[in-house]
């Protein structure tokens, strides 16, 4: 079955959120928590190929490796209903149950250990797939195993299979809240310069700006994971909507996100969705036409990234992708069009063609919604600097106070020196210039030594 | 004297005329000289008279054996005549009476009363004279009679009206049995609709192809055969009766199509061979009986009632549609049928289509060859495996076909194009003929096999514009995806010159753009505007009308056919030649030293970008020139999309 893609699920959060991910592929696609298809959902033109493998007595089991370093999580998934939606041999804990303790450098050096048990793991997947499109990755960037671990897969899966495309969806830890991870900035860092070399696409997903849209759009007091966990389900289901219900166009990943990243290292998108409700208040519905779901994607308080606003430079969409569900009248997708870019909602680059494009999805016939019409947004837009800049100055913060290193040091790579942090340090600095310069007309003729 | 003129009269020959030329002497022994020239005044008479009774005779039986007998509408009109001639007789019966009771009443009485006929005769022979010199027959007859409708005489108008309704009589009876059965039974090619010798020779060649194509089951051709059947009638208008409009005659034609056309039912045929016989009770059902009551109720009228027979060739003609739309919509399940369409020839399956090329890349990459349509049906077989088609109707249903290279069709190509070299001359003829066209790409076809009744929407000409849409959509795809290729493989490399980049950029937009303008502003727009006519209809013709204009519609909005006929369309010449673009820069591009390049390399990917340059500027500017007109408002949407920031219309070149 061509384009298929492999999840990999890595540390706590990313198993968590790649739970809620498979949970909620399960209800769209009719397949039951112990995989099999519920009797409603065999007639059906969706892709469950994509996903989805089947065994030999007809369970659909997921493309998915679950990996961590300590037991909790797994433990919990294993403990729920779709313990046996996965394949055993495809869950790998480590033996000890240690954790990487929160340390990059830890999960990175575990990961280098365990890469041959992995590795066997991740073959037996891609040799059972029949055209293999690429792995996605489910991390954060700010812990031990998603970071370190996730950061160590980055690299050999660049190495092992460079023909497949690499897509992560990348959490990235809440600056409202005091976090119980010191050396977080040092993860951050160490895992951004890994993702700017050796992914093809990352999806932030901005738990400052999830939080805040939970507390302040869906208001909830105090969102939890799940809560929090099923809006990122909800932008991983959508986003690849159009590869697994195909239609005419965005069939595969390529496809996808080709037209999304022009230039290799600005692979960074920023997602927006609209309408957003909770299960309790699905009452609250608006009017939803195709241009007003485009225009309130396009403002900031629905985007899933929380960018502060930037003075030095006039940040604009490198690319947009719109993905939008339901009942659409094709015919007004152009009429939107005219409309968002006589009113200027958008500001695109001015070194290149640049436009809002919309792929016209089917949505699960399963899954009822009070919404007639829903919207995703996938958007390269250089403002995403902000957030890295945020993770530069607070890495700046500790590292001149020489703070927390120690456990750093420890470690094989830290041994020495701390030549990695400072490399890491200028590949992302050399990325927020570069997103600086794409706001600039000679962006063309930028390159990272020249000094601006 | 008096009974011999009376016999003579009645037609019978007498010698009265004898008596009075040859022996005038003895005739004025007995007559009066008055008398005499009363005598053959009605002689006179007779003569006419006995003229019309001779063409009566002549004509009133059909004989079957001779083929030049004129056939039943002359005999109808005999027998009109006939009847006509009855009050005539009367008199000369009742004239006899007065004879017989009183011997000598004056031979002036017989002249006074037989005179007034005289209109009537000459009237008749009148129609006579035309019949015969302008060798009339069938509806014509109709036609001479309807000349003469306007008439003071009483007499006349009488006798007229008898005609007028026996020749209807047969008429009402050719429309009948082709009204409600479909059958014309017209062994003397009288009926004003006839049955063409020879088939359009186009769509029969196309379908014997099909044919030879299908499996030889002798039922099948069979099929086939009578399926054409139905276009074999046409409206003769030379005979046509002046007011029988012919909008009214070829919806009476229309109806008779429509019921030979149910009456030769494949899914019947296979049942039952003697269940076609039936076939015209399945559309009319229990109004059958209704209508053949209407019918003879309106034959039995001794006017032509025009207003009520139009009136029930209306019904008649809603209840065949509501049929037809029935059986093609619901049966045959229409919209199943178009999404199919749509999912194919318009590649509604990407997927599908993804897996399709990159299999059959290196089979359509080169020129056809005797084993091209089986490698490309093996590709699209597996296509269909690997992307999970349970659906066996898409199994069945299509195929593809590459004729090979045919050397002729090259050369009208290549003229054509000369022919439209006019308007620039930058490139020349060599550089303009697209290479892919001697390709499978250029050549593919995809053939869909069409389920009974629905060949009335997809005839050949039809699917030959969804090949046309077909492979313009899969070249675009296949760009596209070639395209995309190079992008997969500049993202390996980090270190890529930005010029290479910024060109594949250009080139993935464009492309990008181009194809969801194509898909989404076109083809989605306008299929949900057919769905939604669709549904709101249960008449078949509106159904062939909103699918006409769907076709019509995204064939001149994709930039495939021209406005006007001599000139091809502009836009499409520059999307061709930025296909091109595309296809050198990827052949190109794939043997670049992409991170550094080389003189000769930079100076390939200059030249590549100017014309790129070149073409966009020339599009945005010919888009941006016919938008305003009331009919560019899809150049409009092509132009938002290409141009969204302004980025090709305001480069300076």
């Amino acid at each position: 079955m061509p384009c298929e893609m492999i999840t990999l699920q890595l540390g706590q959060c990313g198993n968590q959120i790649g739970f809620e991910f498979w949970k909620r592929l399960c209800a769209e696609h009719g397949i039951s928590p112990e995989g099999i298809l519920e009797d409603y959902a065999t007639e059906g033109t969706d892709r469950k190929d994509v996903f989805f493998y089947q065994s030999d007595d007809e369970h659909y089991i997921p493309r998915a490796v679950l990996l961590d370093l300590e037991p909790r999580v797994i433990h919990t998934i294993m403990n729920s209903p779709y313990s046996k939606l996965y394949n055993p041999e495809n869950i790998y804990l480590s033996k000890h149950g240690g954790g990487a303790g929160n340390n990059w450098a830890s999960g990175y050096h575990q990961g280098e250990k365990l890469q041959e048990e992995i590795f066997d793991i991740l073959d037996r997947e891609a040799d059972g797939s029949d055209s293999l499109e690429g792995f996605v990755l489910c991390h954060s960037i700010a812990g031990g195993t998603g970071s370190g671990m996730g950061s160590f897969m980055l690299e050999s899966l660049a190495d092992r299979f460079p023909k497949k495309l690499i897509e992560t969806y990348s959490v990235f830890p809440n600056q409202d809240e005091i976090s119980d991870v010191v050396v977080q900035p040092y993860n951050s860092l160490l895992t951004l310069k890994r993702l700017t070399q050796c992914a093809d696409c990352v999806v932030v997903l901005d738990n400052t700006a999830l939080n805040r849209i939970a507390t302040d759009r869906l208001h909830i007091q105090n969102p939890s994971f799940t809560q929090i966990n099923k809006l990122v389900s909800t932008i991983m289901s959508v986003s690849t909507t159009t590869l697994r219900y195909p239609s005419y166009m965005n069939n595969d990943l390529v496809g996808l996100i080709a037209p999304l990243i022009p230039t290799p290292r600005l692979h960074f998108l920023m997602t927006g969705y609209t309408p957003l409700t909770t299960d309790q208040e699905g009452a609250s519905v608006r009017k939803t036409s195709v241009l007003d779901v485009m225009r309130r994607l396009l403002q900031p308080k629905n985007m899933m990234v929380s960018t502060a606003v930037d003075r030095n430079a006039a940040h604009c969409y490198i690319s947009i992708l719109n993905i939008i569900q339901g009942e659409v009248d094709p015919t007004q997708v152009h009429k939107s069009l005219q409309r968002i870019r006589e009113r200027k909602l958008a500001q695109f680059i001015p070194w290149g063609p640049a436009s809002i494009q919309v792929a016209l999805s089917r949505k699960s016939p399963y899954i009822q919604s009070t919404h007639r019409v829903s919207g995703l947004m996938l958007a390269n837009h250089t403002n995403i600097s902000s957030l890295f800049d945020r993770a530069l100055q607070q890495y700046d913060k500790l590292r001149k106070r020489e703070a927390f290193l120690e456990q750093f040091r420890k470690e094989k790579m830290f041994e020495d020196n701390l030549d990695e942090l400072d490399n890491s340090r200028e590949v992302v600095d050399c990325l927020v210039k570069e997103y600086q310069a794409a706001t600039r007309s000679d962006y063309l003729t930028w390159s990272p030594n020249k000094t601006d | 004297m008096l009974h011999e003129l009376l016999v003579s009269l009645w037609g019978c020959s007498t010698s009265v005329a004898e008596i009075i030329e040859t022996d005038p002497l003895r005739v004025d022994s007995y007559l009066h000289p008055g008398e005499r020239i009363i005598i053959l005044r009605i002689l006179e008479i007779v003569k006419e008279c006995n003229e019309i009774r001779k063409f009566i005779r002549r004509n009133a039986y059909v004989d079957e054996s001779k083929s030049t007998n004129k056939g039943l509408y002359l005999a109808a009109l005999c027998d009109g005549m006939d009847k006509a001639l009855e009050p005539f007789r009367k008199d000369i019966v009742d004239m006899e009476r007065i004879v017989l009771n009183d011997g000598y009443t004056p031979i002036s009485m017989i002249l006074t009363r037989i005179q007034k006929y005289q209109f009537l005769f000459s009237f008749l022979k009148t129609i006579i004279n035309e019949i015969e010199t302008q060798g009339l027959y069938g509806c014509g007859i109709l036609r001479i009679l309807h000349q003469h409708a306007h008439t003071g005489v009483p007499l006349v108008k009488q006798a007229l009206e008898i005609l007028t309704h026996c020749v209807h009589v047969v008429f009402y009876k050719h429309l009948t049995s082709w009204l409600l059965y479909g059958h014309l039974e017209d062994t003397h090619n009288e009926f004003f609709i006839q049955k063409r010798e020879q088939n359009s020779e186009l769509i029969m060649s196309e379908e014997k192809e099909m044919e030879k194509v299908k499996d030889k089951d002798a039922e099948i051709d069979d099929g086939k055969e009578f399926s054409n059947e139905m276009w074999n009638f046409t409206v003769n208008s030379n005979i046509l009766p002046y007011y029988i409009s012919q909008t009214l005659g070829n919806k009476i034609l229309s109806i008779g199509q429509t019921i030979i056309m149910f009456g030769n039912d494949p899914r019947q045929r296979k049942d039952l061979k003697l269940m076609t016989k039936n076939a015209e009770n399945l559309i009319w059902g229990e109004k059958e009986y209704e209508y053949f009551e209407q019918l003879t109720i309106l034959q039995s009228n001794p006017k032509f009632a025009l207003i009520e027979l139009e009136r029930l060739i209306d019904q008649l003609k809603k209840c065949v549609t509501q049929h037809l739309w029935h059986v093609a919509v619901e049966e045959a399940q229409l919209l199943n049928r178009l999404k199919l369409i749509k999912d194919f020839y318009l590649m509604g399956r990407g997927d599908l289509f993804l897996e399709f090329i990159r299999l059959a890349t290196h089979v359509l990459d080169k020129t056809p060859t005797n084993h091209t349509s089986r490698d490309i049906n093996l590709a699209f077989q597996m296509a269909l495996r690997k992307t999970q088609s349970t659906d066996e109707a898409s199994l069945d249903s299509f195929t593809f076909a590459v004729p090979v290279h045919p050397i002729h069709k090259d050369e009208n190509i290549t003229e054509i194009k000369e022919s439209s070299a006019t308007t620039n001359s930058e490139f020349s003829e060599k550089e303009r003929e697209d290479p892919i066209d001697k390709k499978g790409w250029g050549l593919v076809i995809l053939k869909f096999k069409v389920t009974w009744p629905l060949h009335l929407l997809f005839n050949p000409s039809t699917l030959a514009n969804y090949n046309t849409l077909f492979r313009f959509l899969l070249r675009v795809k296949k760009t596209q995806i070639n395209l995309w290729n190079l992008w997969r493989d500049h993202m390996n490399s980090k270190k890529i010159d930005i010029d290479v980049l910024q060109l594949r950029n250009n080139l993935i937009f464009i492309i990008d753009n181009l194809q969801y303008y194509l898909q989404v502003d076109v083809i989605e727009s306008q299929y949900a505007i057919m769905e939604n006519s669709l549904k709101n209809t249960k008449n078949f013709e509106e159904v062939q009308k909103a699918h006409a204009l769907f076709l019509h519609n995204v064939m001149s909005r994709t930039f495939l056919i021209s406005e006007r006929a001599d000139k091809p369309n502009p836009v499409n010449k520059l999307i061709k030649l930025l296909l091109r673009v595309c296809d050198d820069f990827i052949r190109n591009a794939s043997v670049w030293e992409i991170e550094h390049l080389l003189e000769t390399e930079k100076a390939e990917r200059k030249a590549l970008n100017d014309v790129l340059d070149g073409l966009m500027s020339w599009l945005t500017k010919t888009l941006d020139r016919v938008r305003s007109q009331p009919s560019g408002e899809h150049l409009a949407q092509l132009l938002l999309r290409l141009d969204f920031n302004r980025w090709f219309s305001t480069k300076k070149l």
